[in-house]
């Protein structure tokens, strides 16, 4: 009688605890179906910090490839048009150490701008183009739409009569930046400016 | 109603306001040449719509709005157009025998308002280019429209007007209460209010005698008198609202979300000009003071006229100028040059002498005392603010708010250590927003690459499957095709996935889009219609890829 009861509640012991493993491996098997992430978060992640000018001086066909080598583990500082920002935000993602830029950084943005008498109409920069910002037929003159142009430089290399310029991007007034003086707070009385600066005279 | 509630901080600066309201209100001569800025207002610049050597009056329209957001720019004298470049127009009185001929005016048809229809009365608005005219410049017929997506029950009068030295809104209500309460009525229709309310401050006991008497008069909404403290800022909208109907303006919101519409008593009287009378834009009264003006007061100057010739026309002695400031001590900004021109937002010029406004004593450290959180109106933290500021760090500001600052300049003005806390906000302002246009960019930047890479992927695919098309017709009198069925079964399966996973997000990028436009067809799409092609494209090549596939097991 108590070796039957004994085993009773030996069985029911290993159904429940079997019934629970059951229950939670479905509701797990469930859940990473049903909340599945794709891709790697993480390469998202880094391509959200790349400029996206998609001018491939990494080595790169683009970004995201270049987001996708870091993640297996390639240099960050391979970004000129990111600058030293980009390492900076890298860097702090990452958990790496910053280093410096390989290459030259651009001093200001650009656009890439086609001298329209000269174009033949060759379509050589429209296939180059990786963002679909040059206009035209074969044959017939094209142009850059400037807004669209990330300035990546790519169209220059493939133009057979060089009639493609890079010139300074102009900024329109509602993003002018102010002119930020050093603040003297924490400059010795001696060591002051005569007058603060920010003050503004007629 | 008298209840007040309150709003928390606010600083009591001496208020110099009597020195202009002396002299009754009067007309400056008119200019020989006006300079019209094309952006007088926030938004996009206006778009110019006449010819250099065009003959205009006064009134004629010379700039269309540019998109949704912008407004429309008229002359402001009559004469010629003599320059137009991309930041302003140039227009210069006849000389010769045509010189002597008064200013010509052109007008719109007269409306009725209480008759026409909300349509009619909301593009009048918009071709007399009105704007707010209490600093922002905000397009008064936009800000009309917010009916469209909220509910709305009061109109706010705007006529506190907290500011030092300013007191153009003042002058407004002791000379024109009644127009201004028919403008307020004309826009609580606009927007479908229920009623109006008037906030000013009891510095003012002339323009709220002369309100008591308009207000009988004004149908068909009830409008109530609330007479509040003088404090600095009250005349901001958040603070206003707040200490008028105990109201929160949600952070990053507008006022239309609590159900409220303020505006300005100048903007409304120039709405009334706009419809009653068909007269668009083209003068404003500004205030004219400070210690370097022998006939301080206020006047009524046409748009463009360069500040130099009013500030002469009240009496400017240039030796005693130091700093001209335009808008007031606290929020304006001092002027470089003299010869800058009258905008729509410019409701005071401020001559200051050296004992007036002296210069801002040489910056100390932050002591941490707390004074400028004692003092903040919209309940920030500015010391931490400034820390953050100063660092650059751009994520620690977004998260104390730094967008939530209404730069009333409280802060920098009860700072023992004389720091310039709200440039140093401003400044991070615009960095912040200049890193926001950039990240868009980049994104903008992305979903076209993303684009071209699906296009290519397509076309790519196409020619693969003709060629296999092609291959297969070549092939077929010779032999059926035997070869690894098993594998090519295979390809097929997972090519077909492919497909239902390129449809699954065709199917979730044409939902975002119509999420999109539903919630606010105003907004700019493009991003996500290429989002859509861009899927569109990938499910056109898993397509070609699968029929490739299938093609050559059929036959």
């Amino acid at each position: 009688m108590q070796a039957s009861n004994t085993l009773i509640s030996l069985l029911s012991a290993i159904a429940v605890l079997a019934g629970l493993g059951v229950g939670f491996g479905a509701l797990l098997g469930f859940v990473s179906e049903r909340f599945k992430v794709k891709g790697n978060p993480l390469v998202e992640k880094i391509d959200a910090l790349l400029p996206q000018t998609q001018c491939g001086q990494c080595g790169y066909p683009g970004c995201r490839p270049y987001a996708e080598a870091i993640n297996e583990g390639d240099a960050i500082n391979k970004c000129p048009p990111g600058g030293e920002s980009t390492i900076a935000a890298l860097a702090d993602l990452l958990g790496r150490e910053p280093e410096p830029l390989d290459g030259e950084s651009q001093a200001e943005e650009r656009v890439a701008v086609i001298r329209e008498d000269e174009c033949i109409g060759c379509t050589k920069c429209i296939q180059a183009c990786p963002v679909d910002a040059i206009i035209g037929a074969a044959k017939q003159m094209h142009t850059v739409i400037e807004d669209e142009c990330t300035g990546c430089d790519l169209c220059i290399a493939p133009c057979p009569v060089d009639c493609i310029d890079m010139l300074p991007r102009s900024t329109p007034l509602t993003q002018w930046q102010p002119v930020v003086n050093a603040s003297t707070a924490d400059l010795i009385a001696s060591d002051r400016a005569e007058e603060p600066p920010h003050v503004a005279r007629v | 109603m008298s209840r007040a509630f309150d709003f928390p901080g606010g600083v009591y600066p001496p208020e110099r306001k009597t020195r202009s309201t002396e002299r009754p209100l009067s007309d400056t001569p008119l200019p020989d040449r006006v300079v019209l800025p094309l952006s007088q207002h926030s938004g996009r610049p206006a778009v110019p719509c006449v010819a250099v050597g065009e003959q205009v009056h006064t009134g004629t329209l010379i700039a269309q709005p540019d998109n949704m957001i912008s407004s429309a720019l008229h002359a402001s004298i009559s004469g010629k157009v003599v320059e137009i470049n991309t930041a302003h127009i140039i227009i210069e009185k006849d000389t010769g025998n045509a010189g002597d001929k008064k200013d010509t005016e052109t007008r719109l048809k007269p409306l009725d308002w209480r008759a026409a229809e909300p349509e009619t009365l909301l593009e009048r608005l918009d071709t007399s280019g009105v704007v707010g005219l209490g600093g922002a410049g905000f397009p008064t017929q936009v800000k009309a429209r917010v009916r469209e997506r909220h509910s709305l029950d009061t109109l706010v009068v705007n006529a506190a007007e907290c500011e030092p030295y300013i007191t153009a809104d003042d002058v407004t209500l002791r000379h024109f209460a009644a127009d201004v309460l028919e403008g307020a009525q004309l826009m609580a229709k606009l927007a479908g209010a229920e009623q109006i309310l008037v906030g000013i401050e009891d510095n003012k006991p002339e323009a709220i005698a002369a309100l008591e008497a308009a207000v009988p008069k004004s149908l068909p909404l009830p409008v109530v008198i609330n007479v509040i403290e003088t404090r600095y800022p009250s005349g901001g909208e958040r603070q206003l609202i707040k200490k008028l109907l105990d109201r929160e303006v949600p952070s990053g919101g507008l006022p239309a979300d609590v159900g409220v519409l303020c505006h300005n008593p100048g903007t409304l009287s120039a709405v009334l000009h706009a419809v009653r009378d068909g007269a668009p834009l083209t003068s404003r009264i500004v205030t004219l003071t400070g210690n370097a003006l022998a006939r301080p007061g206020n006047y009524r100057v046409r748009l463009g006229t360069p500040m130099r010739e009013l500030l002469q026309h009240a009496g400017l002695n240039a030796a005693k100028l130091t700093t001209l400031i335009h808008g007031g001590p606290m929020m304006g900004v001092a002027l470089t040059d003299l010869d800058t021109p009258v905008g729509k937002t410019t409701n005071c010029l401020i001559a200051a002498t050296a004992d007036e406004l002296p210069a801002a004593p040489t910056e100390s450290p932050c002591i941490r005392c707390g004074a400028c959180e004692d003092v903040c109106p919209a309940s920030l933290l500015p010391q931490q603010l400034h820390w953050y500021a100063r660092a650059g760090d751009d994520a620690r500001l977004e998260r104390y708010h730094l967008f939530d600052c209404i730069e009333c300049g409280a802060c920098s003005y009860v700072c023992p250590s004389h720091i310039p806390l709200v440039d140093d906000y401003r400044e991070a302002k615009a960095r912040l927003r200049l890193k926001r246009i950039e990240a868009t960019k980049a994104e903008h930047a992305k979903h076209r690459f993303e684009f071209r890479q699906a296009r290519l992927a397509r076309e790519e695919a196409e020619k693969q499957a003709r060629r296999e098309a092609r291959l297969a017709q070549a092939k077929r009198p010779s032999q059926a095709e035997e070869n690894d069925g098993a594998s090519n079964q295979a390809d097929i399966r997972s090519l077909r996935i492919a497909q239902t996973a390129a449809k699954a997000a065709v199917r979730k990028a044409e939902k975002t889009l119509a999420r999109a436009a539903q919630q606010d067809p105003q907004q700019d799409l493009s991003d996500l219609e290429t989002q859509l092609a861009t899927a569109q494209e990938n499910l056109k090549a898993a397509d070609a890829k699968l029929s490739a596939a299938r093609k050559p097991s059929t036959s």
